[in-house]
Parts: C-alpha cells; sequence; structure tokens
C-alpha cells in the first residue's frame, strides 16, 4: 500500500523493500536499488540512503560504466568533515519500485565522484550513497523501518 | 557726589552750583547749570554695574549616523570591501564553517563583483560544505554576467535537480536479488558482484573486468559484496 495524505493525494507513487549493511561504524545502512546513467550506459546498482551528507556520491569505476566523462576540473568539497578532492556532474538516476509497489521514478541530480573514494571513510559498501543536496532534497520520500520499506514520489 | 533729594541746598551738587554761578567770568554757569540741573531734574538712581560678555552661539545641525557592529578594520581599496568580503569568505572556507559562509555571502552586494570572483566565491562555498550555495552564486554570477561562458557552465551544472519522468514501470527482479544479496552477500565480501533476477553472473575484482565478463548488463544488478 501506496502513501496518500487524508485528502487522498498521493504522498508516494513508488516504494522498493531495502537491506540493511552493516557499515564500518557498525551502524546499519538503508540500501535501495537504482540505476545511474542514461541509455545506453545505464547501470543497476545499490545506494545508501545518507541524509547527513550532499549530493548522489559514487566511485570512479561504477560512474565511469555509468556514463560519467570526470574529464572536467576537480573541486574541493567539504563531505561532513572531510576535505575531498572530485569531480561534479549531472547524472540520471531511477529510483526502482518494486513490482507490486507502485512505479519506478526518474530524476537528474548532482554527483560527486571523488578522485579517492577511500578519503571518505566509507568503504565502497555500498558503492553509491543518495545525499541531501543535490539529490534527496529534490524529491518526497518516506522511510517504514517496521516493513523495511522506503516510500518515494 | 552723595545721592540727595531734589532742591536741597544741603546737597554738595547745589553748594557747587552756587559757587560756580557766582564767579565773574560766569563761565561755569553753563557747565554747572548744566550739571545741576541733571542733578536736579533727574531722579537719579545708582545702578549695579554689571560687565557685559556678548557670547557667539554657534549651531552646528549633524544628522545621527547609525554606527556598524563591525570592528574589523576596514580596508578601502579598489573595489570597495569586496576584497575585504573576500577574504572574510575565504576564511570561513578554510574554517569549513558554512554557517559563517552563509552568513557572509547573504551581505554581498553582487554589483560591480567581476566573474572571476563568482567563480571563486562558488569553490570557496564548496569547501565551505555549503553546497547549496554554490546553486544561488552561480545564479546570481551569470545574472551579473550573462555573456561568461565559465559562469553559465556552473549555471548549469548546479541546476537544481529535475525530474524526467513518474509513473514509470516497476523493476521485478529486485525481490529475488535482495533475497539472494542477504543470503550470499557474505561468501563474496570485497568481490563485485553480477546478479540477474537472484541468479549469480560473474565475480571480479574490479567493476571493468566484470562488466567484460558479463557482455549485456541490462537488469543485471552491479555491486560490491
Amino acid at each position: 500500500m501506496l502513501l496518500r495524505y487524508a485528502h487522498g493525494k498521493s504522498f508516494a507513487d513508488g516504494a522498493a523493500e531495502y537491506n540493511t549493511i552493516p557499515g564500518y561504524q557498525l551502524s546499519d545502512l538503508i540500501v535501495i536499488a537504482v540505476q545511474l546513467g542514461d541509455i545506453p550506459q545505464v547501470k543497476m546498482t545499490e545506494a545508501a540512503v545518507d541524509t547527513s551528507g550532499p549530493y548522489l556520491i559514487c566511485t570512479r569505476e561504477i560512474a565511469l560504466q555509468a556514463g560519467l566523462k570526470l574529464e572536467g576540473e576537480l573541486f574541493e568539497v567539504l563531505i561532513g568533515k572531510t576535505l575531498v578532492k572530485g569531480s561534479i556532474e549531472r547524472i540520471g538516476l531511477k529510483i526502482l519500485a518494486d513490482i507490486d509497489k507502485g512505479h519506478t521514478f526518474s530524476i537528474v541530480v548532482w554527483a560527486f565522484v571523488p578522485e579517492r573514494f577511500e578519503d571518505l571513510k566509507r568503504g565502497e559498501k555500498p558503492p553509491s550513497y543518495l545525499g541531501w543536496t543535490g539529490c534527496l532534497d529534490s524529491f518526497r520520500f518516506a522511510v517504514d523501518p517496521l516493513q523495511n520499506t522506503f516510500y518515494f514520489e | 557726589m552723595q545721592n540727595t533729594g531734589r532742591h536741597s541746598y544741603e546737597s554738595e551738587g547745589f553748594r557747587a552750583h552756587d559757587y560756580l554761578t557766582r564767579g565773574d567770568e560766569g563761565r561755569w554757569k553753563y557747565k554747572a547749570s548744566k550739571l545741576t540741573s541733571v542733578l536736579a531734574e533727574e531722579d537719579v538712581k545708582w545702578k549695579t554695574a554689571r560687565t557685559t560678555v556678548t557670547v557667539r552661539t554657534i549651531t552646528i545641525s549633524v544628522a545621527p549616523k547609525q554606527l556598524t557592529f563591525d570592528f574589523s578594520p576596514r580596508v578601502e581599496e579598489e573595489g570597495g570591501e569586496r576584497p575585504l568580503t573576500l577574504a572574510r569568505l575565504e576564511e570561513a572556507a578554510n574554517k569549513g564553517n558554512d554557517r559563517a559562509f552563509v552568513s557572509i555571502l547573504s551581505e554581498v552586494q553582487w554589483q560591480n563583483w567581476p566573474s572571476s570572483d563568482f567563480v571563486r566565491v562558488l569553490k570557496l562555498s564548496l569547501k565551505a560544505g555549503a553546497h547549496k550555495a554554490a546553486q544561488y552564486i552561480a545564479t546570481e554570477g551569470v545574472k551579473h554576467h550573462p555573456d561568461s561562458v565559465e559562469l553559465q557552465r556552473y549555471a548549469h551544472l548546479f541546476a537544481p535537480p529535475r525530474i524526467i519522468a513518474r509513473n514509470l514501470p516497476p523493476e521485478p527482479t529486485l525481490a529475488a536479488n535482495r533475497e539472494w544479496l542477504k543470503n550470499h552477500r557474505h561468501e563474496y565480501s570485497g568481490l563485485w558482484v553480477a546478479i540477474r533476477n537472484g541468479e549469480l553472473l560473474g565475480t571480479a575484482s574490479s567493476l571493468e573486468e566484470l562488466v567484460s565478463q558479463v557482455g549485456s548488463t541490462e537488469n543485471v544488478l552491479l555491486t560490491k559484496a
């Protein structure tokens, strides 16, 4: 059952169950399946929901496979308390819905691809993160931890 | 001379008049008469001697001036306060203080700022962790320098995320892939794995190697175990 407002209008048109992966700080991450990039180079992978950080952040490997060139200038970007050098580009993102849970949703967001992913001290599981600024702050979403379900616009 | 009443012979003034007017030539007559007539005719009153001081008053009208609370030294250079503002923004960025950065940024008057400074401030915003501000700075930059190719590029890069499509078909393989990962991820820890509809297609130490191994990646989940 998808989420609706009291007056019946839809809050979320899609939903997907998520796995959790023990993170490097013994905290579970909410990990959903997404597609990155545009046809014909679109790639399905996993992404962790991370409202504490900015951008969609992914490894160079997945970014290149998804069709990003990563040939532009490098920016010094503060992620958390760490200054990290990397590329900023726009990337297509599809939030995939489970078969019985509404519709998939497609958006172009800001992607930050660090020169060295290990500088973020997050590990590469999963290989991408959905951050707040420039990504999650652009659509409605909700989490039901009792049903391990991620709802989205 | 003692002050006495009028017409009194006892007064010195009257006696002086009397003496002077009896003189042979009478040359004192007018003067004496004048003197005594003044004394006789007037109610002479003693007056208090006063010292008069003339004070020149100068009135100065000054409109009250609102003082600022900025006690930092003001640097007046070419470009007005822009160099000082840039220095403050740089300081906030170097400290990773996004709140201070945004606070300073909100006071900036962008008129007469060269395009190079917009670029500089945009990069400082990323360094400060004020990521949303990059969008604002790029927008303002293009507004003031519509012909700047560099600022146009940044404005495009930091344009708001754009919804492409809703109501797209769901992905039927998600549940099977989740189940495989829950049961088998630990067996391939550290490797890239390719899974289609709950079935492992391949593993490799790099994604490039895995993709070349798998071939078509349509409907294939590629992730690190």
